[in-house]
């Protein structure tokens, strides 16, 4: 019964990998790989990992609201024009070599007899094994792990941000001004520094 | 059959042979992104199947790391995507050629 549902997960997993590759543009790739994201979900669910299953659940609908995002994005400025399918050399043999890494792996696991599963695992499966490992010993890496978070949201926001000069599309709504353009600002400071100063004296 | 330690490794693979062919055979920047989440993700289906038969819960801890990290690289993939997009006006990896010759 665990091998028949971790077979479907399995299965629709790697149809909808492969459906990235083949997928035309981005919104396609995308929408194939939120479904891949669910299903990889089901077998974390299934290697007894029902936190990271759940997890991975909410990652997909952050990925599903990225796909809308970059849909508005790429396809609203009308940039996404498909270019016709290009089989060059260098396509092919990333192709082949990509298929050769995957009869080199599969070769290599796939010895009988297999292991069976050691104990229930209950005790593993419950979430506090989890929460002892990820707040008691490594609570310093988690931390860290939140603090790499913060970082990269900074660091997308500010990449994401237009630069004033560049003038880019007057319609596209609000920039987040960071700082001031310098010459206007000065010359407003001065003008209110030479207002205190002409009255002090 | 029984579910065993093979089956979730196999299955790790072969995502992960997909992801890397994704990232060598698309144009598209944004799928090649979605290509490296995909060995990332197949890199936490390993660790979770390993901790299921070491029953040891830092495999977990491990995953769900690569999960942070999943996410973290795909927000500035896109940021970076997006920042790409608007100085280019082109979305495909061979068409961004300023660096050549």
């Amino acid at each position: 019964m665990e091998f028949t549902i971790f077979a479907i997960m399995a299965a629709a997993s790697l149809l909808c990998a492969v459906m990235v590759l083949a997928g035309q543009g981005t919104l396609e790739s995308a929408a194939w790989f939120t479904g891949c994201l669910v299903a990889v979900a089901g077998i974390f669910a299934l290697q007894a990992a029902p936190f990271l299953a759940v997890a991975e659940l909410l990652l997909a609908a952050v990925a599903m609201m990225a796909l809308v995002l970059s849909a508005i994005v790429f396809i609203r400025k009308g940039g996404e024009r498909h270019r016709r399918r290009v089989l060059d050399f260098g396509r092919v043999l990333g192709g082949m070599a990509a298929a050769y890494l995957a009869i080199v792996l599969v070769v290599a696991i796939w010895r009988p007899p297999f292991l069976e599963a050691p104990g229930s695992g209950q005790a593993y499966e419950a979430p506090s094994s989890l929460a002892m490992v990820l707040f008691g010993r490594y609570a310093a890496a988690f931390e860290l792990a939140g603090v790499l978070l913060v970082v990269t949201t900074v660091a997308a926001i500010a990449l994401v941000k237009r630069e004033e000069a560049r003038g880019g599309d007057a319609g596209e709504g609000q920039e987040v001004e960071l700082e001031p353009p310098l010459p206007s600002a000065n010359r407003e400071l001065r003008a209110a520094d030479d207002g205190v100063e002409g009255e002090k004296g | 059959m029984v579910l065993s330690l093979q089956h979730g490794l196999l299955f790790s693979a072969l995502l992960f042979a997909i992801g890397a062919a994704g990232v060598v055979v698309r144009r598209n920047i944004v799928v090649v992104l979605l290509s490296v989440e995909m060995m990332l993700l197949a890199a936490g289906a390993a660790l979770l199947a390993f901790a299921r038969w070491t029953l040891l819960p830092e495999g977990q801890w491990i995953a769900l790391f690569a999960l942070v990290v999943m996410g973290a690289e795909a927000a500035v993939g896109l940021a970076l995507a997006v920042a790409c997009f608007r100085l280019r006006g082109t979305l495909l990896a061979n068409e961004m050629r300023q660096l050549r010759e």
